[in-house]
């Protein structure tokens, strides 16, 4: 059965473009040029991949990420952002969104394929039919101690945002955090604070953690891990 | 100060020959949807609201780079900018509007070649 992919963009170049560097593989690909446009397919089918434009007249693509997050219907949508937009605050404000990929237009077909390749893999991994992407984590509370699973959804200058599938107490001390992934990043989580738990649809919950004692440099090298990892 | 060349010939065989595989009609596609922007482009500039200028200069960037228009590029970003500052783009849009039709007609001697010589 072949994937469903939507594009939403108002440029119909970029359109043209994915097209054709889709059209040997197994997908089907559905195009809107607004955002309004694209949030009603997207209440309309069921797609596997959403392909989407951040500068966009009226409903621009965080206007859309948006209301993707607001809506338990998306809840586990993979989203590849595709813009022309290159600066960190945008790559940081759409990495909040925990978009699962970041790509900058026009793509060329080998950075598409690659960039769609990765997106889904790790979106088969959060289904669980592949590792898993989980590091298990000391969440201590007032209450109580536990172990849960967690896993990097975002950060910015003053905050890592985390992901789980259970809602943690504001003020308990997320501790002994090592992502394997981080190996490379001489850093060493020992207190992480969390700020706030935010349900993001059907048992997703995006965690906001204080990085108030890290250096700007820590902070930095967190961020471009970060950046390059989406 | 150098001028910059129309189309930068080394990007667009690179996205002639490996993006779209040196695949002749689809260059024609792009080039038929990069004329119908102009027709929007134009229109955009006539009625010279700055949102919808900064936003049709920002569509068009993707066609620019993917082509090599890299003078067409440079007005683009300039006038992209001038419309979000909301300043005075008149000149500005005159420019791009010659640059364009400038692109157009190089990309369309280029794809004449390119069907010649296949």
């Amino acid at each position: 059965m072949a994937l469903k992919f939507l594009l939403v963009d108002d440029d119909p170049h970029s359109f043209e473009l994915i097209r054709f560097f889709l059209k040997d593989k197994d997908v089907e690909l559905t195009y809107c040029s607004s955002g309004q446009e694209g949030l009603s397919r997207l209440r309309d089918g069921d797609f596997d991949l959403l392909l989407l434009d951040l500068e966009m007249p009226e409903v621009d693509g965080f206007s859309v990420l948006k209301a993707i997050n607001n809506d338990d219907t998306f809840s586990g949508l993979p989203i590849l952002i595709l813009t022309s937009h290159s600066d960190v605050e945008n790559v940081q404000k759409a990495i909040n969104f925990a978009v699962d990929g970041y790509l900058i237009k026009p793509p060329t077909k080998q950075n598409l394929l690659n960039k769609v390749s990765k997106v889904l893999s790790s979106y088969k991994t959060k289904q669980g039919s592949a590792e898993n992407p989980f590091i298990i984590c000391e969440v201590r509370s007032q209450s109580n101690t536990l172990q849960l699973p967690l896993k990097m959804s975002g950060i910015d200058m003053d905050f890592l945002y985390l992901q789980g599938t259970r809602k943690i107490e504001s003020g308990s001390v997320v501790a002994g955090l090592n992502f394997s992934q981080l190996k490379d990043i001489d850093l060493d989580f020992k207190r992480l604070t969390v700020e706030k738990s935010e349900e993001r649809g059907e048992s997703r919950f995006v965690h906001k953690l204080s990085l108030s004692h890290c250096s700007r440099e820590e902070k930095m090298k967190i961020l471009n891990w970060v950046i390059q990892q989406s | 100060m150098a001028q910059i060349e129309t189309i930068n010939k080394e990007k667009f065989n690179s996205f002639f020959n490996e993006d779209i595989e040196s695949d002749n009609e689809q260059l024609e596609r792009l080039l038929d949807i990069f004329q119908q922007q102009y027709q929007d482009f134009e229109r955009v500039c006539k009625a010279g609201k700055h949102e919808d200028l900064k936003n049709a200069c920002h569509r068009l960037k993707s066609s620019c780079h993917s082509f090599g228009a890299s003078a067409l590029l440079q007005e683009m970003e300039s006038l992209e900018l001038a419309a979000k500052e909301k300043r005075e783009v008149k000149e500005l849009m005159e420019k791009s509007l010659s640059v364009y039709l400038q692109t157009i007609e190089e990309l369309n001697e280029m794809l004449k070649r390119i069907k010649e010589d296949s």
